[in-house]
């Protein structure tokens, strides 16, 4: 059978080429994964082209003859209809100013992404730069970089962020930078177990006696080693950086509230709770799928470079 | 769930029960908390009127806000003890169903965070010799799996309990919100909003002190689960 040929066996044979192609075809054979990379690739999608679809300048054109209007054929959603709605032809409604929900929707993921991409990327780094040298060099670094991580995860991520964000003003590099303090410490702990792992395989002792400095063994060799944990970390933590981000401007951390960024979509969205729901439901929903995304993609990545779960 | 979930290993309860805690984990509280509103708000209707009141505790009372109805003494200002304490039952059960949709709402998340580490530690121990040893010996499953698997698979689970406490002291803000719930989160943003950091850092302190707490808590449970850990 065909599924028998490409056996772990093979891919051995046919060295790296072979082991990406083995991976591939793992994913293919997980629908679920499958759908997490589709829903994941369709929303970057949509944020790089938001623009082509929605005229930046024009969403806000209110039109207050229909606010808080949906036209839904298949059911009368909400108390009822408030304002006569009649020619109301927006897809999915209108808030409480006119404007079109799906319009503020599709402008609303490219800032939400942007967001979760720089937090998770930024993390990233700091924890690989930091949590390597801790592991490397051990002793009291590690003992003073372990215990400033401490200090952060003692308090709860969303408390510091709000204290953070009150302090030093509602914008978005402040929101960006308030999730991202809330979010290193995890990766500096991921990065120093992974590096205290791998530095006591032999290859760093052999590459020791050849004379290669530590800065070279380290980031070189070591870190590119250890990474896999930490991307299958990162994808799966762009889903909950984009949940944390939009219960953040829910709550009305938001730096404008006339802002189209999903969480303070549904904020406004909430008011009108049970005259027009679908202002809370839809952009929670559209937050819902691309984390849900993410998550069954990370998860995907997990399973398919575990090598535990590959034979 | 997790134990489930381990045992019929990509069996449909699994794929269900793997749906459901990513779910759990990917969905946003404060819109789970908002849809669990409208459905039982505006659709589930017994008697007439909804089965839950949207604003949670206000509606019914919150033993500040309103009387509480009856003979009540606010032994510690918190409703549910207060009704306990006084062996007022419609008080006690109107604090209960106030505090139902809330909990859910927080636990969502939980639910998948616990349903996947217990799964992982499960599918691990599983496969452990001891396991098959338990199961020659002609044990039935439910105690290999109860007794023997899941004393070793709990570990882990324990452990994330106690980080879930962080988080779920900080979702705790966001719920209260959606369900306009008069507690310490909302009157924390309200101090926000008005930078009354002294409010803040007390706020901030306390829930150190109490995550710190229940870490030391977690640890000193290990060795009640796993005797071999010595403190």
């Amino acid at each position: 059978m065909n599924l028998e040929s490409k056996e772990q066996p093979d891919a051995k044979l046919y060295g790296r080429r072979a082991d990406v192609k083995y991976s591939l075809h793992l994913l293919r054979m997980n629908p679920i994964v499958l759908a997490g990379f589709f829903i994941s690739i369709a929303s970057i999608l949509i944020a790089l082209l938001s623009h082509l679809f929605i005229n930046p300048s024009s969403w806000q054109a209110q039109n207050l003859d229909l606010r808080l209007c949906w036209n839904n054929p298949v059911f009368n959603w909400g108390i009822g209809n408030v304002f006569d709605c009649a020619g109301s032809v927006y897809p999915l409604g209108t808030d409480q100013y006119g404007r079109s929900l799906l319009a503020m929707m599709i402008l609303a993921i490219p800032i939400d992404l942007q967001i979760a991409l720089e937090v998770v990327l930024s993390a990233v780094v700091i924890g690989v730069i930091f949590g390597s040298i801790a592991a490397y060099v051990g002793g009291l670094v590690d003992e003073l970089i372990l215990r400033i991580t401490d200090v952060f995860l003692a308090v709860p991520g969303i408390l510091l962020a709000i204290v953070m964000i009150v302090v030093m003003g509602r914008s978005l590099p402040v929101l960006t930078l308030a999730v991202l303090i809330t979010w290193w410490p995890f990766y500096v702990r991921l990065v120093r177990s992974q590096v205290l792992g791998e530095k006591e395989r032999p290859y760093v002792e052999r590459l020791h006696a050849m004379g290669a400095s530590p800065t070279r063994i380290l980031f070189v060799h070591i870190v590119p080693n250890s990474i896999y944990p930490l991307l299958v970390q990162a994808t799966l933590d762009i889903g909950s950086v984009i949940l944390t981000v939009s219960a953040l401007t829910f709550i009305g951390l938001t730096p404008s509230p006339l802002l189209p960024e999903l969480g303070n979509l549904a904020n406004q969205g909430i008011q009108y709770i049970f005259t027009a729901p679908w202002l809370i439901t839809f952009p929670g929903l559209t937050i819902l799928v691309i984390s849900l995304g993410f998550n069954l993609l990370g998860d995907g990545i997990r399973d398919i470079f575990d090598p535990r779960l590959r034979r | 769930m997790g134990i489930v979930s381990a045992t019929h290993n990509n069996k449909l309860p699994d794929h269900a029960s793997r749906m459901i805690s990513l779910g759990g984990y990917s969905i946003p509280q404060f819109w789970f908390g908002a849809m669990l509103q409208i459905l039982f708000v505006l659709y589930v209707r017994v008697n007439g009127s909804g089965l839950f009141s949207a604003t949670g505790a206000l509606a019914t009372t919150c033993g500040i806000c309103l009387p509480a109805p009856g003979g009540i003494t606010a032994y510690t200002g918190l409703p549910t003890l207060d009704a306990l304490l006084s062996l007022n039952f419609p008080y006690l059960w109107d604090s209960l169903v106030a505090v139902t949709l809330p909990a859910i709402t927080l636990a969502i998340t939980s639910i998948g965070a616990l349903t996947r580490i217990v799964r992982s530690s499960m599918m691990d121990v599983l496969r452990q010799d001891y396991i098959l040893l338990a199961r020659s010996k002609g044990l039935i499953e439910r105690v290999v799996v109860y007794r023997h698997a899941l004393r070793n698979a709990i570990l882990p689970a324990v452990t994330v309990s106690g980080l879930l406490v962080a988080y779920l002291l900080g979702g705790a803000v966001i719920v209260e919100i959606v369900f306009s719930w008069p507690g310490v989160g909302n009157a924390s943003l309200a101090a926000a909003d008005v930078l009354d950091i002294n409010f803040l850092e007390l706020y901030v302190l306390v829930t150190a002190v109490i995550i710190v707490l229940t870490n030391l808590v977690v640890d000193i449970l290990y060795s009640v689960i796993d005797p071999r850990i010595r403190l």
